[in-house]
């Protein structure tokens, strides 16, 4: 029995952990949290829901679709409001990804209404059954995605120029300008490949819940928690964070105490104010030494 | 090669530069001296693209500098080693020459790499180290070597003694003149430290809060009482 709330734990637990590999990676390298997530991650979903729904595209058509909506809203986001702003203070530049929160909220209400909408899983058909574990073909979609994406990032980052000079970037903005680093091309990509991340979250999670203009905030929320748990600056942090973050979650569900699974929301964020306390800089994170 | 003409240079009301007129030529070392505040950083990231002038000419090679950007800067042939090297402190050694050669698209990175690695044989010893973990003398090795993957025509370096021990200092210079003499490097160099900018360069410029007072060939430099009394004296009774 135990078994299989791991299992389900785990898939929620890797669609945190693109929301959180996505957060991290805007985060390191542009020193601005989005909290405009959620409502990017909502507004892909939705244009998920229409090629799916709407023009009864199968999954592996729409997925590349959501995707490369996901980059292209994320580069408009840096190119077309953060960008101009550059000047400000960082709370300023929170404050500008929740006002595009706003409008891309405000957005989906007027295309898409208030109704919530339930969108197919990725692929149909009977489970899988492995001794006394189910597990769906979603969730079985849901492992490779983030499998092949978590292991994608790390190439990206690791071994590609583009990948290494991401990361010179985040260390050192002044440096990599100096040698060439096209800074803001880099930043560009950032809130490309991190909005993409949220946007794949988006269409996983979708079928799962009913998608709605709110429930997106609450999957941000737990990716924030596990992004948070993992250090906010560590990319394999992003990941273990969210993989304990959706099996604690999961675990919560199955004790057999009401109360427990109803407070289970609470309970997650309170285990990690609790860890945060025993341990500042998260599982993976180093203190954080401000740049001047 | 550079051209400054009537350069002036504000932060916000602040003008920390004005009428700066200062040329390089292809195959000279220029030394900028200056005390702190000087103007000498401002000087070199005026060059380098990051601080726009508010009057005056930039010229280099032909080019209008005024126009680019620091990335296109850097493309132009002007590789500025900043004040405090600005590593990639968790990146590897290895990583952080990479990098230096991000703008190159030519077929001789590999040559260069074996070129900048025999000047600094400790650098090849801690490829795979983190860069933050190198010392002091190290860091400021791989400052340098990593400009020099990007293959400059003019190297800018900023207060490149700065916190190292006299010997390597030294040593550091001996080597800033090697790279003059033997590969042709044409260098500007903003220090504090006159006594040995004035040694290994060609000529130089003193600069007093934005402006410049004197300038001439190093050796005279040397010899002018004015220079002799607040910057080689004073090092000399400060030291
Ligand atoms: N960002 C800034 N905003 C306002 N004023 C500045 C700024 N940077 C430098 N200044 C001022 O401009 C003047 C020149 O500074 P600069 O850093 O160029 O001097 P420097 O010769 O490099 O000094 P040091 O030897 O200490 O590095 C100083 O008066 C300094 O206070
Ligand atoms: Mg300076």
């Amino acid at each position: 029995m135990i078994e299989q709330y791991i299992v389900l734990g785990l898939a929620q637990g890797s669609l945190y952990a693109l929301m959180a590999l996505g957060m991290v990676l805007i985060f390191k390298t542009t020193d601005v949290v989005n909290f405009g997530q959620a409502d990017m991650t909502m507004f892909s979903a939705y244009v998920g829901f229409t090629l799916l729904v709407g023009l009864g595209w199968p999954f592996w058509a729409a997925l590349p679709v959501v995707i490369a909506f996901g980059f292209l809203l994320g580069v408009a986001v840096e190119r077309l409001t953060l960008r101009p702003a550059k000047e400000a203070p960082v709370v300023s530049l929170l404050i500008v990804t929740l006002g595009v929160a706003l409008m891309l909220n405000a957005m989906a209400s007027w295309i898409w209404g208030f109704d919530p909408k339930s969108l197919p899983y990725a692929i149909s058909g009977p489970p899988l059954v492995l001794g006394n574990i189910i597990i769906t073909r979603h969730d079985l979609v849901i492992f490779v995605t983030t499998i092949v994406l978590s292991l994608g990032f790390f190439a990206l980052l690791k071994f590609t120029k583009i990948g290494t000079a991401m990361r010179a970037a985040a260390q050192n903005k002044l440096g990599a300008q100096l040698l060439g680093i096209p800074v803001f091309r880099i930043n560009m990509l950032s809130w490309g490949l991190g909005v993409a991340l949220g946007a794949v979250a988006g269409v996983l999670i979708a079928p799962l819940v009913f998608l709605d203009l709110v429930v997106m905030i609450f999957v941000m929320l737990k990716g924030f928690a596990a992004a948070v748990l993992g250090g906010f600056t560590s990319l394999p942090g992003a990941i273990i964070g969210g993989l304990l973050v959706g099996l604690f979650e999961s675990l919560l569900i199955a004790v057999p105490f009401e109360l427990v699974n109803q407070l289970k929301e609470t309970l997650v964020f309170l285990l990690i104010i609790v860890l945060l306390a025993v341990r500042p800089q998260g599982l993976l994170g180093e203190p954080i030494h401000r740049r001047v | 090669m550079l051209a400054l003409k009537d350069i002036e240079v504000r932060y916000g009301p602040i003008v920390a530069l004005r009428g700066v007129s200062l040329t390089v030529s292809a195959g000279e070392i220029v030394a900028v001296l200056g005390a702190n505040g000087a103007g000498k950083t401002t000087l070199l990231r005026t060059i380098s693209g990051l601080l726009r002038p508010t009057q005056g000419k930039l010229e280099f090679l032909g080019h209008d500098l005024r126009r680019f950007s620091p990335e296109h800067i850097v493309r132009l042939g002007i590789v500025h080693v900043p004040e405090g090297r600005q590593l990639f402190p968790d990146l590897t050694v290895k990583e952080n020459l990479w990098m230096g050669s991000y703008t190159r698209r030519d077929g001789f990175i590999k040559e260069d790499w074996e070129r900048v690695l025999s000047y600094f044989p400790v650098l090849r010893e801690r490829l795979s180290q983190p860069a933050g973990t190198l010392s002091g003398g190290e860091q400021q090795m791989l400052a340098i070597a990593r400009a020099l993957m990007a293959r400059p025509k003019l190297l800018l370096l900023d207060e490149p003694s700065l916190g190292l021990a006299p010997m390597t200092v030294q040593a550091l210079f001996r080597f800033l003149k090697d790279l003059n003499s033997h590969d042709g490097m044409t260098l500007l160099l903003a220090e504090q430290n006159a006594h040995l900018s004035l040694n290994i360069a060609h000529r130089a410029y003193v600069l007093e809060t934005g402006r410049i007072a004197l300038e001439g060939a190093a050796e005279e430099l040397r010899r002018d009482p004015k220079v002799q009394r607040l910057y080689l004296g004073a090092e000399v009774s400060a030291g």
